[in-house]
């Protein structure tokens, strides 16, 4: 019906535009220098006053100073099932504030649980962001695992963090951080993913996540070396930007002395998941 | 007396356009007129959004000025933020200029509920047009033609008289486009490459070698970082395409009687869009370019850079109608309108869009200009660290040797070596790269040498002979290019020549064309050279010059008197229309004192151009390019031009703020 509408409207426009147009040319070739302003503008169908919009300063932007804007993606938005007991809720996401060069950037991920279906851990990141080059922020900030419920799951846990974050060459999305313990103990994680265009809505995403530490933290499941490792690939069709409903496959993983870790508490140390979410981005 | 007669002639010779909306609003003699800019809603798509009208217009009314006399025009803002009408490509004291925080006097422009008296002296006559100085207010309709009439005759000769004002609407806020290109920069492009277009594209190719070409390409440009389908920033996924306010389903009627001599006002007043512009049936004889005479080129379609106007004539013999297309660079939509004997004629269809274009390695091959990489010249301050040329993936090495004229046998990739060809040629040096050839390049190679003999033209002999070829369209049709890139294009881009993927034989302008009637007489070699490079990233959506936005940058500061040689290097992969205000540019196309002035000059992706500018007006002015939205983003500098040379304070300090009483009410 929208349509319909503007075809409608188009034709008023046209109509007046017809009807102007003839009545110059009736009145022969020779008008243009006359002073009478003629004004179609009173057209009502097409231009009616609008009482106040509201002002707002960035429309008062006149290239003269940076832009401030932000965005939030929230990539993974996701219910994930391994076809045995109630699916879980997954999210990861992140949001910045700023101009091109410096930001306040946001990462926030954390799943429900499989058996309450409360949330069972959450992990929240909070930047600053300075663009190096054209395609890599570096990052500073902290970062904070929070304990949910008391009496189990991993401990809440405060690190600092230093990152690098950018577009590789190859358009590949990359993320490199470093996390420094109240323990001492390092924590490192890289992650990397990809948009393979199959159309211009329909895109595979893979995406990998390594894990690594220095040391044990036990109590929150962290063994030397590589100790977690997260593999996804999505499919998602883009119907706007904004707005991208997908289906994937994940895989989770313990390594190394993380799989005993977990072994003890009865977790296994793997899982493969099917994955079926809506990718959001504003 | 004398205005009587130019008055009489003015109304012999014109008749306004027909369907446009707009009027006629200055009484010839007077040369007076008030304009109240004004927010209104219009309704281009469905939906009633905010439009900036002047005097209840959508887009504003035409303003009708002479020559040698003087302009009185107030300017009352009945919006809630502060406006401003610059005149665009009018020569004028600063203070009149119309640009907040450059004009003397201006510095935020014209506030809510003020009047502003504009008052200048008209030196100069043609087609020009007006609007807002900010991305905001101009793209949602602040803007319209000015025709100047000439003291003097004409020195061609028509009969009718219309205005063809192309634009755009989107029912998003500016700001809100804007944003959503920083955020993601392929927001509004959904025409990028994709795994079926390389499926398609590898099942095409002939041999082996064809695909592992293709195979290569792709890898290029990841490694680049760069996207080869990115033709315009925003594109018809938003905009709707207008002339005179008009949308292509109802296009504008511009009547005519058979046999007429028709003269066309073609004013690009998007602020994104690069339109190709063609009229099926008819010749256009170029005889205006940004509102300066030319000598009558006749050609079969023309590339309007953003903010360049160009005034053609056609002669439609026939009792039927004509379509005015202007389909945008990046081919996802239509501008349209229409010459026909009468208004009632049905509408005709619309045809395909043409393949559309994508970037070549070639075209992203840096021309380093005349001087080759050593360019020798100082930049008017120190650039910031950070900016990347668009070869940073590629072997510089090799380059540096063809700008030796040594081709060297580096097996970087083919296209290096035969671009070392082309580029030996150029310089005179014997082609001895041509052997390295990869077989199935090599009539590739035999086809580039149009282009190439265009560049040794522009820069070297002064001869006509350059722009008489039909450009290069063999090479560049959609539907091939990919593949040929495979192979890497032969030639460097040549900075003027378009390709619009016209039919063989079609005659396409180019600013090699343009050829002003008389030798310019303040036409000199230029005192002294400084170095414009047209930096940013698509990826992260900054633009700047020299690497620096315009918050940080200093100004661009030049003597009165002096002809000032602006080197210009696109390092990006933008096709980037240079404005300069209150003077002309001259793009050194190797004609000398027949190169014409111009008020745009487009600079098109890693190319390299010379243009002169006559410093000839005091003041601060604004230097930026045309596309709104890198302007906003910082793609702009003061020019300040100072009588000894000298930096002095500038207008945006607040120190500096005093206006001179009797323009604000």
């Amino acid at each position: 019906m929208t349509f319909s509408f503007s075809k409608a409207t188009s034709a008023g426009l046209l109509v007046a535009a017809l009807s102007f147009s003839s009545a110059w040319a009736q009145a022969g070739g020779g008008h243009a220098g006359h002073g009478a302003p003629v004004s179609l503008g009173t057209n009502p169908s097409a231009v009616q006053s609008v009482g106040t919009t509201p002002a707002s300063g960035a429309e008062d932007h006149t290239g003269h100073s940076p832009i401030y804007f932000g965005a939030v993606l929230f990539d993974q938005n996701e219910m994930r099932s391994n076809g045995r007991g109630s699916p879980i809720y997954a999210w990861e996401g992140s949001g910045f504030y700023g101009t091109d060069y410096h930001r306040v950037w946001v990462n926030t991920r954390g799943e429900t649980s499989r058996e309450r279906g409360a949330l069972e851990r959450a992990e929240a990141q909070v930047l600053y962001s300075r663009l190096i080059g054209y395609y890599w922020d570096l990052q500073a900030g902290v970062r904070h695992d929070f304990r949910i419920d008391p009496r189990e799951g991993t401990p809440s846990r405060t690190y600092g963090v230093f990152g690098l974050q950018g577009l590789a060459p190859g358009f590949f999305e990359v993320q490199l951080q470093g996390f420094v313990g109240g323990d001492g103990v390092f924590l490192a994680r890289a992650a990397a993913s990809y948009d393979l265009l199959i159309t211009n809505r329909l895109v595979l995403q893979p995406e990998v996540e390594l894990n690594f530490s220095t040391g044990w933290d036990r109590d929150a499941l962290i063994a030397p070396g590589l100790y977690r490792t997260e593999v996804g690939l999505r499919l998602r069709y883009e119907i706007t930007r904004e707005f991208a409903p997908y289906i994937g496959y994940s895989f989770e993983s313990f390594n190394g002395g993380a799989t005993g870790l977990n072994r003890r508490l009865g977790e296994k140390p793997s899982q493969s998941t099917v994955v079926a979410g809506i990718r959001i981005f504003f | 007396m004398t205005k009587t007669f130019g008055f009489g002639a003015a109304l012999r010779r014109l008749s306004l356009a027909g369907a446009t909306l707009l009027a006629v609003a200055v009484p010839a003699l007077a040369q007076s007129v008030d304009l109240t800019l004004e927010e209104r809603t219009v309704n281009i798509n469905g939906t009633d959004r905010p439009a900036v009208t002047v005097n209840g217009q959508f887009p504003g009314p035409l303003l009708r000025l002479r020559e040698g006399e003087e302009a009185l025009i107030r300017v009352t803002n009945r919006m809630r933020q502060s406006s401003s009408i610059h005149w665009h490509g009018l020569i004028l004291p600063s203070a009149m200029d119309g640009a907040p925080g450059f004009s003397t006097g201006f510095v935020r422009g014209i506030a809510p509920g003020e009047t502003f008296e504009y008052r200048f002296p008209v030196v100069q006559s043609g087609t020009y047009w007006y609007h807002a100085h900010n991305l905001d207010h101009e793209q949602r309709g602040l803007y319209a033609p000015i025709v100047i009439d000439k003291r003097e005759p004409e020195p061609f000769r028509y009969d009718r008289d219309h205005v063809v004002q192309l634009s755009e609407w989107t029912d998003e806020r500016p700001l809100r486009v804007l944003q959503n290109l920083k955020r993601d920069p392929g927001y509004y492009n959904w025409n990028r490459r994709t795994l079926v277009d390389l499926i398609r594209d590898l099942g095409r190719a002939p041999d082996g070698e064809a695909r592992r070409a293709i195979v290569r390409n792709r890898i290029e440009w990841g490694n680049m970082r760069m996207d080869p389908t990115d033709i315009a920033d925003v594109t018809g996924a938003t905009y709707r395409y207008l002339v005179n306010g008009f949308r292509p389903e109802t296009p504008a009627t511009l009547l005519f009687r058979p046999g007429e001599r028709v003269r066309l006002r073609l004013i690009n007043s998007g602020a994104m869009t690069y339109f190709d512009v063609r009229i099926p049936g008819l010749k256009m004889t170029v005889v205006q370019a940004d509102g300066n005479n030319i000598r009558p080129v006749v050609v079969d379609e023309l590339r309007i850079a953003v903010a360049e106007t160009y005034d053609v004539i056609v002669e439609p013999r026939d009792d039927r109608q004509y379509q005015i297309l202007a389909e945008t660079m990046d081919r996802t939509g239509w501008a349209r309108a229409r010459l026909a004997p009468r208004t009632d004629a049905p509408v005709e269809a619309l045809p395909q869009h043409r393949p559309r274009p994508v970037l070549t390695m070639a075209d992203m091959m840096m021309n380093p200009g005349p001087t080759g990489l050593d360019r020798g010249t100082p930049l008017p301050e120190q650039d910031q660290p950070g900016h990347v040329a668009p070869m940073g993936g590629m072997d510089h090495g090799s380059m540096a040797g063809m700008g030796a004229g040594q081709p060297q046998g580096q097996a970087a990739a083919p296209a290096m070596d035969h671009a070392a060809m082309g580029h030996g040629a150029m310089a005179g040096m014997p082609g001895t790269g041509g052997g390295q050839a990869a077989a199935p390049a090599m009539d590739h190679a035999a086809m580039g040498h149009g282009a190439m003999d265009h560049s040794a033209m522009g820069h070297g002999a002064p001869g006509r002979s350059g722009a008489q070829g039909p450009g290069t369209p063999a090479t560049t049709t959609a539907g091939g290019m990919e593949a040929h890139a495979g192979h890497g294009g032969m030639t460097m881009a040549d900075p003027v020549v378009h390709d619009t993927g016209s039919p063989p034989g079609a005659r396409v302008l180019s600013y090699r064309d343009l050829r002003p009637l008389r030798a310019d007489p303040e036409y000199r070699t230029p005192d002294r050279i400084i170095e414009v490079r047209l930096t940013g990233n698509m990826e992260r959506y900054i633009w700047s010059m020299n690497g620096n936005e315009f918050w940080r940058a200093q100004p661009i500061v030049a003597r009165l008197g002096e002809r000032l040689r602006i080197r210009f290097i696109n390092e990006t992969m933008m096709n980037h229309p240079m404005h300069l205000h209150g003077m002309w540019m001259v793009p050194d196309l190797g004609n000398g004192a027949f190169n014409p002035r111009k008020h745009v000059v487009n600079i098109k992706p890693a190319t390299s151009l010379d243009v002169d500018v006559i410093v000839d007006a005091e003041g601060d002015w604004a230097f930026h390019c045309h596309l709104l939205m890198h302007m906003e983003s910082g793609m702009m500098r003061i020019f300040r031009v100072t009588r000894d040379g000298t930096p002095v304070a500038s207008t945006q300090q607040p120190a500096q703020a005093a206006m001179p009483a009797g323009h604000r009410h």
